[in-house]
């Protein structure tokens, strides 16, 4: 997994760097989870949609990836989760983990 | 207002054409990024620039000190969810996000000076501009049925005052009326909004009036989630929603609101209360500045939302022509998203990531039975394309129907917060 993404990583930079300047990694993590909160409130702590900030970033992972192939039932999360590549929902994933709980 | 020296953006809006202007004097300035429009598109965008990688001052302008969501509404309607519960502020914006709120009407804005007038008389400059206009109505489209008319035929198809007009309405018609609803021809905000509106009041009749019909004129022979709304109708409101295709009745002709009655092609029928709504188009401020279209619409970019017909005005929400997205406020929120990381991206002389849109239309078609629809989508060929959609199923368990319900509400709470703070 870890070299998949890093893998996808490198790639990504070298076209980047090949053309105009590609957006800053935490810019563009900011912008994927962005998908994330309008339905995951910063402190919700209902079992509807639960709050993200704060989770571990290898259990938000295989959770997205368990929505993505099935493994755990939900339209709207499969939808979600297939939506990223495993590069972007690493991205996400550590962006939540970076973030302070809400209290 | 500070303001900062005169540098503006070329008229092309591509990443090397800004990638061209000097270096030192963009990193001196912030770039004045103005948004006329505090729903939810707008709110969205101003809060997500506010914490943009780019030096940036963002100014929101809306003329109302507060915002009543129409979604979330038809459960106001149903006497299910207070009237303040769906009303909300502009305070967090500025205060935790540092977005400078200036409540006022704009009168004008002139895209070539890049300068927005406000009725107040006075005017805000800008680098770039996003315009949030919502819905505007199409008046006069039903003879009968101007804006006056609605103070006793309310469309309630914005959230506020509309909606305690309808609420008064339900609550003072006697048991065993007849509740009339005319539901415009697409494209409209919300397209399953009028089905669960029908679904709330039959809910609330259910509850408080049970001798009382509903009556359904549509301008569309189907509908979204038509199967799964017809069910719930059939198992808990029967013999209470009359629903008539455009097919069957002909169009809605006229309204008399002294009579109380609504006309279709032959026939004329007379209500206790009506909720009209009207054909819409994009909200005034687009009409009248030439970012709509000869259909009434916005045409835009979806990759950064700027208008196809001014550059440097980018437009988000129910305004625009979504491709396959509907008009929805998470649709709004999306499509702000997309903006406000493409209008970073810009400034910064990158490219935009590529954009991603989500949509999920949840409508509650009882007490703790709620139904929903959506879809990821992705621009395909230049226009937004739905990638994988969802839908809910007739027959699905009561506790699944509740989960449904469950996660509306914490939807309605997030996005709430992601847009106004």
């Amino acid at each position: 997994m870890a070299i998949r993404i890093s893998l996808a990583c490198s790639l990504m930079a070298a076209f980047a760097a090949a053309a105009v300047p590609a957006m800053a990694d935490g810019a563009v993590a900011a912008y994927l989870a962005g998908t994330c909160s309008t339905c995951h409130h910063p402190s919700d702590k209902s079992a509807a949609m639960p709050a993200l900030a704060g989770r571990d970033a290898t259990e938000l992972i295989a959770t997205l990836q368990a929505y993505r192939t099935g493994a755990r039932q939900d339209a709207v999360m499969h939808a979600v989760a297939g939506s990223l590549t495993d590069a972007e929902t690493a991205e996400v994933a550590a962006y939540f983990a970076h973030q302070e709980p809400a209290q | 207002m500070t303001r900062w020296t005169r540098r503006r953006f070329g008229a092309a809006a591509g990443a090397a054409a800004l990638a061209g202007i000097a270096a030192p004097s963009m990193a001196a300035a912030a770039a004045r990024l103005v948004i006329i429009g505090g729903g939810p598109a707008g709110a969205t965008v101003a809060r997500y620039l506010s914490r943009a990688s780019s030096k940036c001052q963002v100014t929101l302008v809306e003329a109302e000190p507060r915002y009543h969501t129409c979604f979330f509404s038809n459960l106001y309607l149903s006497g299910l969810r207070s009237f303040e519960s769906l009303s909300h502020g502009y305070d967090a914006l500025q205060a935790k996000h540092g977005v400078t709120i200036v409540h006022d009407k704009v009168t004008a804005i002139d895209a070539t000076a890049r300068r927005i007038s406000l009725a107040s008389g006075g005017g805000l400059d800008y680098d770039r501009l996003v315009v949030a206009p919502g819905i505007a109505f199409r008046w006069n489209a039903i003879e009968g049925l101007d804006e006056a008319a609605s103070q006793a035929v309310p469309h309630a198809w914005r959230g506020g005052a509309q909606m305690q007009l309808l609420r008064r309405q339900l609550e003072a018609m006697d048991d065993g009326g007849l509740f009339l609803m005319s539901i415009p021809p697409d494209p409209i905000r919300c397209p399953p909004g009028p089905y669960e509106r029908v679904s709330m009041v039959a809910c609330y009749f259910k509850r408080e009036k049970p001798k009382s019909k509903i009556l359904v004129l549509d301008s569309k022979n189907s509908f979204p989630k038509q199967e799964l709304f017809q069910d719930a109708w059939n198992r808990l409101y029967p013999g209470v929603v009359e629903w008539l295709p455009i097919d069957f009745h002909g169009g809605v002709k006229s309204v008399d609101a002294v009579a109380r009655n609504v006309a279709v092609a032959n026939e004329t029928f007379t209500y206790s209360v009506a909720n009209v709504i009207p054909p819409h188009s994009a909200g005034t401020l687009a009409l009248e500045v030439g970012l709509a279209d000869d259909k009434g619409w916005c045409p835009v970019d979806p990759a950064t939302l700027e208008s196809k017909l001014v550059p440097g005005i980018h437009v988000v929400g129910d305004a625009i022509v979504p491709g396959e997205m509907p008009k929805s406020a998470f649709a709004a929120n999306s499509q702000a998203k997309v903006c406000a990381m493409a209008i970073d991206a810009l400034l910064g002389a990158r490219d935009p990531y590529e954009a991603r849109f989500f949509n999920t239309c949840w409508s509650f078609v009882g007490i703790d039975d709620a139904v929903k629809v959506g879809a990821s989508y992705r621009i395909v060929e230049g226009k937004i394309k739905a990638v994988e959609k969802f839908i809910s199923k007739v027959g699905e368990s009561a506790e699944t129907r509740k989960q449904g319900a469950r996660q509306a509400e914490a939807w309605y709470a997030a996005i709430s917060a992601d847009a106004f703070g």
